[in-house]
């Protein structure tokens, strides 16, 4: 027997690859954004429309949170340029964003 | 002995009555010309036979008026009344020889003009026995008294039902010489002394009206009617005010019992029954049935209502409310009849109080029903694949009304009606929609629900027929408006994943074609989707990584996780003999995929256990492998050997072996005769199950079997049902997937 | 105590402050996780009518001369927040090197060290710990500092004294609040008043 797939209409979701080996199945555990606590996938507090319009952001320290998120808390004074997790100074870093 | 005094008294006394006679003529002239006049004027007043033409003479009336005058100047006139009554009684028999013959004929024909006859013959009486005008009101009225009492002492009790027949005859409409009969009852009197049958005759012939002309004529008030019949007999009115406003009492407490027996079907027929409820609206206003009316609609709606509790079935058999009363009447139904109960009601009472005494029983009951909100939702958003919406397209669209408290600052503020019970809620006449949705508490639900709804929709939307997407646009769209943007934020995202979907896989398929089309959708956005650990095998698992990988490349900072288990494979068979298309879930997919993997590398054994092939998925649950398989089974491609092990038909065999679920059917008691009465009861009760599946969409097998013991008569067991549900669904008539049934539409 | 499955507490919050600006969003989050993962030996919530305004109590950790008591704060955010610290009061008398006469106190995650990550279990748990480990350093109560330094059995009794003070919290300085009536004697009564708080809200 030959099995020919014709069409597919199948189902995903999709997920920020935030460079995590992605252990399947942990759903559970998923990531949220430090400052809103948002999950990555979610949006953050500022936007109503998830993904593309509300990116996440990545530092040089490894810290991921929404774009929007961290360039708001970097636009404080308090924050001295400072990430919020580690308060080293912060670096998007080129890996992610910038290269679509 | 008669003394001196005696004798000259009575001297006196005749001089006296001489004198007044003679009224000091010369001689006795005087008293020969009262002698005269005496003759004439009795012979005048003497009742006559006026069946006997020779009895009527022909009096000089200017010689009559003179007579009655010199009487009366002899003062002799009271004594002549008395006389002409005497005569009045004495001659009456004539008249009942006349009333006993006119009721002889009546009472053979039963022609109520006989009657009429009778009556203008008593005026005819009446009329020729009457003294003059000109001898005043006082000796007419007892003239009138006598001719009357005499009337009445001596007619028969045929009259009195005869005068009733007469009365109600003259009720049909366009009744001729309806104002000369009144006329007559009054000359004769005979309007008061048979009031209470002249007001029986109306109240029967009300009551008889309104259950004629108003039964079952739903969709024109009866009100209006009435009020032209009135106006006709205005002037039959005018003679009996003081019945009259009993009349309309009596009307309208007539109009409402009726209505209120029909209330019921006023509601099924809504809005056909305006009509009816214009009248009930009016009537309530006039007599206080309120009361009554709740409690028959309460009635109305325990019948509704009652196939879905444990009642025995008796109990609603005996009744004759056919309709809803079948096992498949279900949710939709009973909300339809909850709206149209709101809208009748709000027709007849306003303020709300009726509904809420009626309305909350309902609500309690449908908060209870798992598939209620389903229903509204599915309603909400329109095109829901089953008859009418329950909102109607003229209400204009409007944002929900929560429950508010009384506002006592709006100057349209009413107190609450009498009869509105403590625990009363105003409800503000609101759109439909909204009255369903304070069926629960909070609109959240709603909104959670729509959410589901929305996204079984949207995910069953291929590129085929992707313009559905923008209607799904629309129907939000209008539900911003009644639910608040905010509510159905994550329904824009669900919508923008399916445009962003579509873009996407445009993008990819010009990188490089593939057969996946996939709906990618946000994670949290969407309503959390059974999940699956199921892996898709071979050559699915290489499409899924080279998709993916595609993706990635697109959008570098995402990546693609499969939801094996959803979406549907159109997948293409070739088999020795024959090639078979279909479009299949992904695990029958995933199934087939391993059968041909092992006919590829061993050639000989295309078998597969149970257990093997689960394990090749991954992992899955052995009712939806076994639902899978028995696709195949079904389509002729595979065949289950023995238990659990599935063999490839690489040539077609005939006789199409029995699905696993059938055996239980067939195992049943093999004589052909009753098998054949139980195919032929299954038929009877595939109406119910038709029913069913139509109105709530998927019910597992124990749900349908729970139901159907409310039909008369069935009998199956769980068992035989299932037989017959398999029976039915390999005449395409049903599919069953994971453990539910649900129509093949 | 019996919690409620976090997503209803969620919707009814959602219910509740239904105009959220990110700044009551973030804090529904915090009362969110503050609830159904609380850590020992806090606790705290919105008042009722004014979600940008919590209550909170902290109970004196064990083996510290704040055990038992059951000291009252106050948080104050503004729309700034998470990207600012929210005003942190105690309105319980505190006798404390890091704490003013005024209650407000002296901590440096609540001033230059404040970072948006920090939620409201965060500051909660950091005061915690520094009525464990007075920072004598920075003295907001020159007294208790140098007592703390200096004479630690006169602190442990000022301190002491504290404790039960706090038990006896008088209402009256339960400002904007409409929840004071239920701070009263002793721990046990003042831990219930404090689910009784938490509760109004998820009733409501």
């Amino acid at each position: 027997m030959k099995v020919t797939v014709k069409h597919w209409h199948a189902v995903a979701q999709w997920r920020w690859d935030t460079g995590a080996s992605e252990s399947e199945g942990n759903d559970e555990n998923e990531d949220v954004c430090g400052i809103c606590r948002v999950p990555y996938e979610g949006c953050c507090p500022s936007c109503k429309m998830p993904g593309d319009d509300c990116p996440l952001i990545w530092g040089e320290c490894t810290h991921v949170f929404h774009m929007h998120c961290l360039l708001k808390w970097i636009g404080t004074p308090a924050s001295k340029q400072q990430c919020p997790m580690d308060r080293r100074t912060w670096v998007t870093a080129e890996r992610k964003v910038g290269n679509s | 002995m008669a003394t001196a005094a005696l004798r000259s008294q009575v001297a006196a006394k005749w001089h006296e009555g001489f004198n007044r006679l003679n009224r000091s003529e010369p001689g006795i002239s005087g008293l020969l010309s009262f002698s005269q006049a005496w003759n004439i004027a009795t012979d005048y007043l003497h009742p006559r036979d006026i069946s006997d033409p020779t009895s009527v003479k022909q009096h000089d009336l200017a010689s009559v008026k003179a007579a009655f005058d010199l009487i009366n100047r002899s003062r002799r006139l009271p004594v002549m009344l008395e006389t002409f009554l005497d005569d009045i009684c004495n001659q009456y028999h004539l008249i009942v020889r006349d009333i006993e013959q006119y009721l002889a004929e009546y009472e053979q024909s039963l022609d109520t003009s006989v009657m009429l006859r009778l009556i203008f013959r008593l005026v005819e009486w009446y009329r020729a026995w009457a003294p003059i005008e000109e001898l005043g009101p006082t000796i007419r009225a007892a003239y009138t008294l006598t001719f009357q009492t005499q009337l009445f002492s001596t007619v028969p009790p045929g009259f009195v039902r005869g005068f009733k027949a007469l009365c109600a005859s003259t009720l049909v409409p366009v009744a001729q010489h309806t104002p000369q009969m009144w006329e007559a009852f009054e000359v004769l009197g005979l309007t008061d002394r048979y009031e209470g049958i002249i007001a029986s005759v109306g109240y029967e012939r009300i009551e008889d009206h309104v259950r004629e002309t108003c039964t079952g004529k739903l969709c024109h008030g009866c009100s209006p009617m009435y009020a032209k019949g009135a106006a006709n007999t205005e002037e039959a009115r005018g003679l009996l005010q003081n019945v009259g406003s009993r009349f309309d009492f009596h009307m309208n407490k007539t109009l409402c019992d009726l209505r209120t027996s029909e209330i019921f079907d006023i509601i099924i027929d809504f809005p056909d029954s305006n009509g009816a409820l214009q009248d009930l609206k009016e009537c309530l206003q006039r007599v206080d049935q309120r009361a009554s009316l709740v409690q028959a609609l309460r009635k109305a709606y325990v019948f509704l209502v009652l196939p879905f509790l444990n009642f025995p079935p008796r109990d609603y058999r005996i009744s004759n409310r056919k309709r809803l009363l079948h096992p498949g009447a279900d949710t939709k139904l009973i909300l339809s009849q909850y709206v149209a109960t709101i809208k009748c009601l709000r027709i007849v009472d306003p303020p709300g109080v009726l509904l809420f005494k009626v309305a909350d029983p309902i609500r309690r009951y449908l908060r209870e029903r798992p598939d209620t909100i389903r229903s509204i939702v599915a309603n909400l958003v329109g095109d829901d694949d089953s008859g009418d919406s329950l909102v109607d397209e003229n209400e204009p669209i409007q944002p929900l009304q929560q429950l508010e408290t009384e506002d006592y600052n709006d100057p349209h503020w009413d107190p609450e009606p009498i009869d509105a019970g403590p625990d009363f809620r105003t409800n503000k006449p609101s759109d439909v929609i909204s009255t369903l949705v304070s069926i629960y508490d909070s609109k959240d639900l709603f909104v959670k629900e729509l959410q589901v709804l929305l996204a079984q929709r949207l995910l069953a939307i291929t590129d085929d027929n992707f313009e559905k997407v923008e209607k799904e646009r629309r129907n939000i769209e209008i539900l911003k408006i009644r639910f608040g943007e905010a509510a159905l934020q994550v329904c824009e995202v669900m919508l923008k994943d399916m445009t962003d979907s579509k873009r996407i896989d445009g993008h990819v398929q010009s990188q490089k074609a593939s057969i996946v089309h996939p709906t990618i959708i946000s994670r949290h956005f969407w309503p959390s989707l059974e999940s699956s650990d199921i892996v898709m095998p071979g050559q699915f698992q290489a499409l899924q990584t080279e998709y993916a990988k595609e993706f990635s490349t697109f959008k570098p900072d995402k990546k693609l996780r499969w939801l094996p288990h959803l979406g549907t494979v159109h997948l293409e068979l070739q088999l020795e003999d024959r090639t078979i298309e279909t479009d299949v879930p992904p695990l029958e997919a995933a199934f087939i995929e391993l059968f041909s993997e092992k006919s590829e590398s061993t050639l000989v054994p295309h078998i597969w256990t149970m257990d093997e092939l689960i394990e090749g998925v991954g992992a899955v649950d052995r009712i939806a492998a076994l639902k899978a398989l028995i696709t195949w089974i079904d389509l002729g491609v595979l065949k289950e050997d023995e238990e659990n092990t599935f063999r490839l038909l690489e040539v077609k065999e005939e006789a199409a072996p029995p699905s696993r679920i059938a055996p239980a059917a067939i195992d049943a008691p093999t004589v052909t005769a009753a098998q054949q009465q139980q195919a032929d009861q299954m038929r009877l009760y595939w109406k119910f199950i038709e029913g069913m599946l139509t109105n709530l969409g998927s019910l597992p097998l124990d749900r349908i079997q729970t139901m159907l013991r409310f039909a008369p008569g069935y009998d199956q067991t769980v068992e035989q049902l299932a037989g017959f549900m398999e029976a039915a669904r390999r005449e395409g008539l049903v599919v069953g997937r994971d453990g539910m049934w649900k129509l093949n539409r | 105590m019996a919690r409620l499955p976090a997503n209803i507490l969620e919707r009814l919050l959602n219910l509740r402050f239904s105009q959220s600006t990110n700044c009551k969003r973030r804090l529904i989050r915090d009362f969110k996780r503050l609830s159904t993962d609380p850590p020992g030996g806090i606790s705290g919530s919105p008042c009722p009518d004014n979600i940008m305004l919590w209550n909170a109590v902290i109970f004196g950790p064990a083996e510290t001369p704040f055990e038992d008591g059951t000291f009252k704060l106050v948080l104050t955010f503004d729309e700034s927040y998470p990207n600012k610290p929210p005003t942190v009061k105690f309105l319980s008398r505190m006798f404390h090197p890091n704490v003013y006469a005024n209650g407000e106190l002296c901590l440096d995650i609540l001033q230059n060290r404040w970072s948006p990550t920090y939620d409201v279990a965060a500051i909660l748990t950091s005061i915690q710990s520094l009525l464990h480990d007075p920072n004598p350093n920075s003295p907001a109560n020159a007294e208790a500092a140098q007592l703390y330094r200096e004479n630690m059995k006169e602190y442990v009794r000022r301190v002491k004294a504290t404790v039960e003070e706090s038990w006896l919290d008088p209402d009256d300085k339960l400002e904007g609040c409409g929840r004071g009536a239920g701070w009263r004697r002793g721990p046990i009564l003042s831990l219930w008043s404090s689910l009784v708080c938490l509760s109004s809200y998820v009733i409501m």
